[in-house]
């Protein structure tokens, strides 16, 4: 297995095999609704009920943080195979082609990535508006500047190389090397490059949440637990520990497997 | 004559050396003796008293520029620098007698051609009238002014200094209560049209000395104030809008005075550290769950509006979210309010099983035909939000959401008119009801954010606004009141008081229920 190869890889599937553990475990064992409220469980610590606390509202912690956890990853997921969709595209096809169309995407990739990610998210998402819907596709275009040029770089490589140009001269049409040449090139690094920047659009996704520009109650997200737990946090701290802990676990986690991934495919590392 | 001992060249190097450790640990030494310090909870938008200034500014520039009235702690009317007014006519005309020992910042006389040149300017203003030019549209020849047709305010006549009598094109009791602010006339010729970033130019307790934008606010004592000097010499304001910044700040020992955010006082009451620290005022504000019928059709259907306060546990919330530190009454006027003491007609009880059977008989069955909803609010409504939301998808059938904007944004859409369901608060600007009555329920109010009309109850408001005699305007409101809640246009929620943190010692702070402090007759340790 790929990921195995490298030390990094193997720390990295471990985290995420004893995450992933945790989180069933709670989740089997802990069936708590994360939107019951009890104002008179309001702030209450940890207890056997309760393993993490309960919120101002009287929410169970623990299970709020479970189901944040699975919504910060679906937006992630989500924002970034849209990001990646269209980088591929984008920049695939300007890299591919060439001339004006490679000029005029490349222009607007610079453009926007003069400004940095997180920024462009926040204006963006004060522009669509909060919710779910609005938050992946702020997360997509925040990312998309850096996708497209890494698609690019791709295609444009891809399509100078010696064995492209032989099937070239040897008659093959543009399918033929779209499908057979370009598209197998690109994939693997593109598929690590998003591979290594969930960690960071999770973190975007808290950080707008908590800025109150993100997702919008009844959801939950590792982001609005960051804001409910940073607004209590004199007086409740176990509110935000649990979620900052676990926000940077899943980063480390899928950072370590991403690197891994990347070691493995290394040919010079083979 | 006394002679000066020299003092020895030890004392003098140590009394040097304690200068210079002063000096450079400045920042963290104790304020000095006579400042009372305390927090705001936002940036001033303005201090130019002609501006709109909205509830933080308006709390200072308060403390600089009086009125003819002013709020006291109960709720009451009570002279400030009109000793006495009085109508003729029932309320077309108003004479008023000024204070003749107020005196403005710069030493000079407030005068009746101050209360005029205030007025005038109001009027004049460009680009935008003055925000008082809304409460002297009734005054003779303020349309005129207003379109340049005159140079005068023709309805007004000043008799002698003290003496102003103000002609009205109809009667209006409410005139002397209004929010104006008067200016020292002598301010603009001497410091230009942007004097106010200059000079204080007010007869109010304190004049205001700097504002750092973002950072503080000064005001200092106005020594020939007519009320008698305040006792403390300063009052040092520091801009601190996140509670846990204001909280370290205030157990660090930075601040005499923290007003908590309504949304942090039931985690600050719970802890034991600030055990008789806590005050609470009264507060004159009516907060409601708004419906608005024209953006959401089934509102219209009155058994649909009943049904959304009978899912709510609003009794929960007055212990559960604020500490027990509310208000709640089945009423759309804060009680006391001017004298006013309304019908005692009690809060229904939450009734999930009523409130499905009410949506049943109006063809709702478990959320058929609803449109999606969401509750809208500003940041400081957002657990009250999440637990109404949650309350209203158990009975209503469909999936309630929350959508809670950046204030601004949020009083943008309200007032636009783009939200069918949210979270609304109006804090009385004088102390009469109708303050709290016409500006959110009168048909051509701007501030009726709902949209719901009723000829019936515009008649009301303007038969109330006629009115000088307060006992016969009480009970036009008690009509009114009972209008309101027969055609359920609103569910009433609990209104928090207002709580701060004033450290053991400091006495006479008084937040009054405009939500004013008042520093006059604070003392320090």
């Amino acid at each position: 297995m790929t990921v195995t190869r490298s030390p990094t890889g193997r720390a990295g599937l471990l985290l995420t095999a004893a995450l992933v553990a945790l989180l069933a475990l709670a989740a089997l064992l802990l069936p708590l609704d994360p939107s019951a409220m009890d104002l008179g469980q309001a702030w209450t610590g940890p207890s056997v009920t309760h393993p993490l606390g309960c919120d101002g509202l009287g929410r169970d912690v623990a299970a709020r943080l479970i189901a944040g956890t699975g919504t910060s990853f679906a937006i992630a997921g989500l924002a970034l195979a849209l990001a990646v969709g269209l980088g591929v595209a984008s920049g695939g096809v300007a890299g591919w082609i060439g001339g004006r169309a490679d000029a005029v995407v490349l222009r607007l990739a610079d453009l926007l990535h003069g400004f940095p990610e997180l920024s462009l998210a926040i204006v963006a998402a004060a522009l669509l508006g909060p919710g779910t819907e609005a938050m992946v596709l702020t997360l997509a275009l925040a990312s998309w500047p850096s996708q497209v040029r890494w698609c690019r770089a791709l295609a444009l490589s891809s399509r100078t190389a010696e064995h492209v140009r032989a099937s070239a001269a040897l008659g093959a049409g543009p399918l033929h090397a779209v499908r057979r040449h370009l598209l197998p090139a690109v994939a693997g690094p593109v598929a690590i490059r998003a591979a290594l920047s969930i960690g960071p659009v999770m973190v975007a996704e808290a950080t707008l949440s908590g800025l109150g520009l993100g997702i919008q109650e009844p959801s939950v997200s590792l982001g609005t637990l960051i804001r409910d737990g940073l607004a209590a946090l004199r007086d409740a701290p176990h509110l935000i520990a649990a979620t900052t802990v676990t926000v940077a676990a899943i980063a480390l986690a899928v950072n370590l497997l991403a690197e891994g991934l990347r070691e493995g495919l290394d040919p010079r590392r083979r | 004559m006394s002679r000066i001992m020299p003092l020895p060249a030890v004392l003098r190097l140590l009394l040097t050396f304690l200068a210079i450790t002063a000096g450079l640990s400045g920042a963290t030494l104790p304020a000095a003796a006579g400042t009372l310090r305390a927090g705001l909870s936002d940036d001033l938008t303005t201090i130019d008293p002609f501006a709109f200034p909205g509830l933080v500014s308006s709390g200072v520039l308060r403390q600089v520029y009086e009125g003819f009235t002013a709020f006291d702690a109960a709720g009451n009317t009570v002279p400030a620098l009109a000793t006495r007014w009085e109508t003729p006519d029932g309320g077309r005309t108003w004479r008023f007698a000024l204070r003749p020992d107020a005196r403005f910042h710069s030493g000079r006389l407030f005068t009746a051609a101050d209360v005029l040149w205030t007025w005038e300017h109001h009027l004049t203003r460009k680009p935008q009238p003055g925000y008082s030019a809304f409460y002297l549209r009734g005054v003779e020849g303020a349309a005129a002014l207003r379109q340049g047709s005159s140079t005068t305010l023709a309805g007004v006549e000043i008799s002698d200094p003290h003496t102003l009598v103000v002609r009205l094109t109809e009667p209006d009791a409410l005139f002397p209560l209004y929010p104006f602010l008067f200016v020292d006339r002598g301010m603009e010729g001497e410091h230009g049209p942007a004097w106010h970033e200059r000079a204080s130019g007010g007869t109010g307790p304190f004049r205001l000395m700097s504002w750092q934008r973002g950072e503080s606010v000064r005001l200092e004592a106005h020594a020939a104030y007519w009320g008698g000097a305040p006792t403390v010499d300063a009052v040092s304001l520091a801009v601190l809008p996140d509670t846990n910044t204001l909280l370290a700040r205030y157990d660090a020992g930075d601040l005499d005075v923290a007003t908590l955010p309504d949304n942090a006082v039931r985690t600050v009451v719970r802890q034991p550290r600030y055990d008789g620290q806590i005050k609470a005022f009264a507060r004159a504000q009516v907060r409601y769950l708004a419906l608005n019928q024209d953006l959401y059709p089934p509102f219209r259907d009155r058994r649909v509006r009943e049904a959304v306060g009978l899912a709510l546990d609003r009794v929960a919330t007055v212990n559960g979210l604020h500490a027990g530190r509310a208000a709640l009454t089945n009423g759309f006027v804060t009680p006391g309010l001017g004298g006013y003491q309304p019908d005692a007609v009690p809060l229904p009880p939450g009734d999930p099983d009523r409130a499905k059977a009410l949506l049943a008989e109006a063809g709702h069955d478990g959320g058929r035909g609803l449109p999606p909803l969401q509750i809208a609010g500003g940041p400081n409504v957002r657990e009250e939000a999440t637990y109404f939301a949650a309350q209203l998808t158990a009975v209503l059938g469909i999936p309630v959401g929350v959508r809670i904007q950046e204030r601004a944004a949020f009083v943008a859409a309200i007032n636009e008119g783009q939200e069918a369901l949210f979270i609304n608060g109006w804090t009385a600007d004088f102390p009469d009801p109708i303050d709290q009555l016409a500006t959110q329920w009168h048909s051509a109010s701007p501030t009726n954010r709902t949209h719901w009309r009723n000829p019936g109850f515009d008649r009301l408001m303007e038969r109330a606004r006629g009115l000088a005699d307060p006992v016969a305007r009480n009970a036009l409101y008690r009509e009114a009141e009972a209008l309101l809640r027969d055609q359920a246009v609103a569910v009433p929620l609990a209104t928090p008081q207002f709580v701060a943190l004033v450290r053991p010692g400091v006495t006479g702070v008084v937040i009054r229920p405009d939500g004013t402090t008042d520093y006059h007759s604070a003392r320090l340790p």
